[in-house]
């Protein structure tokens, strides 16, 4: 059981990893954009943020270097439907990279990692 | 003149003795003289200063002082009474008595006693003479006045004439009759730098130049010495010593002195004047010469229009005796046209006209003519008009040669076409109003084999064939301008038969023995005057061409030889003149220059054509590119929805049973497939547009039928929306479906950038030629970082946006030939506006912009 932040502009998107990740037993929070989560994070300290890349205004990639800037140690997974963004160096500061798909089998199985790795139970 | 004894006649008295007294008294009353008696001498000295008498009787014998000798002693000294006669009456006669008496100034004496007849005879001798005497004192005093008077004014003469002369600004001298000095004024002596003494009394040989006297001079002194004849002598030179360089007028006038014949000399100094003279005189013999020998005519005409002086070149010009052919032209050119001097002599204009006549040999001249006023008199009234004619026939041949080869230049420059280009080159050449060669032919440069190529021939083959040719364009009196204008119309001529005779030449530009080659290798014109025995002419060229004088031309244009034009007058025979060359040279310069544009030009279409196969292939592989752009675009914009597609779907699977959940799942599912669905729409609209179906319709209707279908959306978000209608907007040509789903876009565009709500104005306006639909909100405006590719494909601020919708509606629009712009505040809102033309004529003008589409599309 772990507190999960799940950053994307796709209001559905975030509706299915709301309910999927709740099945796994995670207690979700969902943010539209990046300024949102940010907004979020003042006040709350998620066990682990899965960040869309692709989003109008502050993208992905800003918002992880703002988040990384307040706490190093936030777990982050990236998410998005591109894989050519692991060629931008910035996302390598990230726990995790995970190209979107209905499956979210991969998805769940990095979370369970990176929550291991930092040795957060779940 | 004495005067008889009146009662006037008064006589003093001077006896102390009273009985005598009385006595003499009585007497001399008694014989009618007014006797005054005293007794003594003083009493008579006192009364005869007072009174007047006219002798005094006076006793010698008085007893008291003075004695009768002393008081006349004293009268007599007295000067103005020095006259009056004195008579003593004495006792004693004695000869001693006597002398005392008249030793004393008296006049006469009577002894005591005295017979009375005796005392009145001698008083009236005595009174007698003392009148005569008297009156001849006075006079002598009168006289003696007077002379005096005389004198005076005399003085005062001689003292006017010293000031005359003195003051005279010319030289004096007088002369006797043996040329001696005998006066000199101070000008004279200032002038001859000398003092009086060392003039006075000499010879004037001494200060007067030898030759100044040897002339003229000696001869007047002579005349007015020997026969009183005065004279003038106007400018001696150099006349007195010691004053060079002076020049002088002489005036030599004899005078009489006291029965003695002189001369007098006015010597006036006139260099001044003289040299003044003199340089007008000079100036005046330039100017005469100057208008004989310069190169115009001139001429002076009087009021009445009559010419009163002429130079002589106008006499050349126009015949040296009045009246001749050429002359009567001049007057009645001037006659003819009274408008070019009644300006002249009415307002004081300077004219300038030009006269083009007809010698009496039938040549044509030009003459440029000034007509300048001569002002005379008080009032200045224009009294004369002075008329300058220059001869600017050769100007005017060059002028209109010159713009005649301008035109053909001009020409030749419009002309782009090879061949026509060609064609006019030849058809200048001959023509007989500029160059007039009878033949002409014209090689090009073959730039890859170096070979002169004959191109063109133009002229008779034929003596006949000249002669015809010449008939007909002198019947028809066209002008070059016409045959020109005609060439552009005419289609091309066949190859000539003059051509056909020169086609197969081939001419090597490394062979300078041809002499074309020589021309293009030297890159100089060539004159041939006797082409059998000139060298530079090969026996195959005589054969082929003919002639015997003709002119090689090279065609020179950015110093490269573009080929080279050979003319020739073989049928007229006319000599090839200098000026004729330099006219061709000047011609060819310019055809060389128009070959050169031409065969620039034909390049110029080459390189366009080439270029634009280029541009197709670029345009095509940024067709691919775009394709890629949107196949990346499409699959990242699919990737979401296709995710949350499948990820509910298998949530679904997994758990079948949660009906609540199922639904709420599936409802998701089917929303995201209608947002794939609609995101194909948008790629297939971009992709592939349709080209507008334009009608005539009323763009008030579709605003507002956009307007309604979106209401209730825009309602459930809380945007309020108004219609602004411009009612009196006509109606336009457009295609109602796509100017619906540009509404419908930019519509849902405001929308969306108002998620807290807000407002909306739909508006129809008309702006000059154009009707405007405007689309405004009050949302959260356009970011300027985004403004610039607002229109491009592919750019979304939007989560669920296509980044298509801008795009597409800016590609209606445009294919409508209209404009879509936008005003944008962030944070306030934007206005969108779409301008259409409004006039239906001009809808036609779209045409090329739907082929470009129907094009592409077809691409």
């Amino acid at each position: 059981m772990a507190k999960v932040l799940v950053v994307d502009d796709d209001k559905n998107l975030r509706l299915l990893y709301e309910q999927e990740l709740a099945d796994e037993g995670h207690q979700v929070s969902l943010a539209g954009s990046g300024p949102e989560a940010l907004d979020y994070l003042k006040n709350n300290r998620p066990d682990l943020i899965v960040l869309d890349i692709s989003m109008p205004g502050m993208d992905g990639i800003e918002a992880l270097g703002k988040i990384l800037a307040k706490d190093k140690t936030m777990p982050v997974i990236l998410n998005t439907a591109y894989s050519t963004y692991k060629d931008n160096f910035m996302t390598w500061s990230a726990d995790a990279y995970v190209v979107k798909s209905g499956d979210l089998t991969e998805l769940k199985i990095k979370i369970k990692e990176v929550l291991k790795s930092r040795g957060i139970a779940n | 003149m004495p005067e008889p004894e009146t009662p006037s006649t008064r006589i003093l008295l001077v006896e102390d003795d009273a009985a005598t007294r009385h006595a003499e008294e009585t007497l001399l009353r008694r014989e009618g003289f007014t006797p005054v008696a005293v007794a003594t001498g003083a009493e008579a000295l006192t009364l005869i200063q007072k009174e007047s008498f006219d002798l005094v009787l006076l006793d010698l014998d008085l007893r008291s002082e003075p004695g009768g000798l002393e008081v006349c002693r004293s009268v007599k000294s007295i000067p103005h009474l020095a006259w009056m006669p004195v008579m003593f009456v004495t006792g004693d006669v004695s000869a001693e008595t006597v002398s005392k008496v008249f030793e004393a100034g008296g006049d006469e004496f009577v002894g005591k006693p005295f017979k009375p007849e005796e005392l009145v005879a001698r008083a009236r001798v005595l009174v007698r003479k003392g009148r005569e005497e008297r009156w001849l004192v006075e006079r002598a005093r009168k006289l003696a006045e007077k002379i005096a008077e005389r004198d005076d004014e005399l003085d005062d003469l001689r003292r006017f004439a010293q000031d005359i002369v003195s003051s005279l600004p010319s030289a004096l001298l007088v002369l006797d009759a043996n040329r001696t000095v005998l006066f000199a004024n101070a000008p004279l002596l200032e002038a001859v730098k000398a003092e009086r003494r060392e003039v006075i009394g000499r010879a004037v040989t001494e200060f007067v130049r030898k030759e100044a006297l040897a002339g003229p001079l000696s001869r007047a002194l002579d005349a007015a010495i020997q026969t009183g004849q005065p004279s003038r002598l106007r400018r001696i030179e150099d006349f007195l010593r010691g004053n060079a360089s002076r020049v002088s007028d002489l005036t030599v006038a004899p005078i009489d002195y006291a029965g003695v014949r002189q001369v007098l000399v006015v010597i006036e100094d006139v260099t001044e004047q003289a040299r003044a003279e003199q340089s007008v005189a000079l100036e005046r013999a330039k100017l005469h010469d100057i208008v004989n020998a310069m190169n115009a005519a001139l001429c002076l005409i009087s009021r009445d229009r009559k010419i009163i002086w002429t130079n002589r070149t106008f006499d050349l010009w126009f015949g040296d005796a009045f009246g001749q052919p050429g002359f009567t032209s001049f007057l009645s050119n001037m006659a003819r046209n009274d408008s070019w001097v009644e300006p002249v002599f009415e307002r004081g204009q300077i004219q300038h006209v030009s006269w083009r006549v007809f010698t009496s040999h039938g040549q044509r001249r030009y003459f440029a003519n000034i007509i300048a006023p001569i002002r005379a008199g008080e009032n200045k009234r224009v009294e004369q008009a002075l008329v300058l004619t220059q001869d600017v026939t050769e100007q005017e041949t060059r002028v209109e040669q010159l713009s005649l080869l301008r035109e053909l230049t001009q020409f030749l420059q419009r002309t782009l076409d090879a061949e026509r280009l060609n064609h006019v080159i030849l058809l200048c050449v001959t023509a007989g109003h500029a160059l007039g060669f009878n033949r002409a032919f014209l090689f090009r440069r073959n730039r890859d084999t170096n070979v002169l190529e004959p191109q063109m021939a133009v002229g008779p083959t034929n003596r006949e064939e000249a002669f015809k040719i010449w008939a007909e364009l002198s019947e028809q009196g066209r002008s070059l301008h016409d045959l020109v204008g005609e060439v552009e119309r005419l289609p091309l001529l066949e190859p000539a038969s003059l051509f056909a005779r020169i086609k197969h030449v081939r001419i090597h530009m490394d062979d300078p023995a041809e002499i074309v080659a020589r021309t293009a290798i030297e890159k100089k014109t060539q004159v041939v005057l006797d082409a059998e025995h000139d060298e530079r002419v090969t026996q195959p060229f005589r054969q082929t061409f003919g002639s015997k004088e003709f002119v090689s031309v090279p065609m020179i244009a950015k110093g490269h030889v573009v080929g080279v034009i050979l003319a020739d007058n073989l049928y007229s025979g006319r000599n090839i003149t200098d000026d004729h060359v330099k006219l061709l040279t000047l011609f060819a310069a310019q055809a060389a220059l128009a070959i050169e544009n031409a065969y620039t030009y034909a390049e110029l279409e080459k390189k366009v054509l080439e270029l634009r196969k280029a541009q197709d292939k670029v345009v095509h592989s940024e067709k691919l590119a775009a394709v890629g752009k949107m196949a990346a675009h499409v699959a990242h914009e699919i990737r979401n929805p296709l995710s949350t597609i499948g990820g509910f779907a298998r949530a679904v699977l997994k758990r079948p049973d949660n009906l609540e959940r199922v639904n709420k799942n599936v409802k998701i599912i089917a929303e995201e497939a209608t947002r794939l669905e609609n995101m194909l729409k948008g790629v297939m609209d971009f992709s592939r547009p349709t080209a507008p179906v334009l009608k005539v319709g009323d763009l008030n209707a579709t605003a507002e039928k956009a307007f309604r279908t979106n209401a209730e959306m825009l309602g459930s978000r809380h945007i309020h929306s108004d219609l602004d209608m411009d009612r009196s907007l006509p109606e336009l040509m457009f295609d109602e479906n796509q100017i619906l789903q540009v509404l419908h876009n930019l519509i849902r565009n405001a929308a969306d950038s108002m998620q807290q709500g807000g407002g909306l104005t739909l508006k129809t306006s008309r702006n000059g030629d154009m009707a405007v639909l405007s689309i405004t909100d009050t949302g959260s405006g356009i970011p300027e970082d985004v403004r610039e590719r607002i229109f491009s494909p592919f750019i979304t601020t939007k989560p669920d946006g296509t980044g298509l919708g801008l795009a597409v509606t800016k590609k209606i629009v445009d294919d409508h030939g209209g404009r879509i712009d936008f005003d944008s505040v962030v944070g306030k809102g934007t206005t969108f506006r779409i301008n259409l033309l409004l006039r239906r004529a001009e809808m036609s003008q779209l045409a090329p912009a739907v082929r470009t589409v129907d094009m592409e599309r077809k691409a």
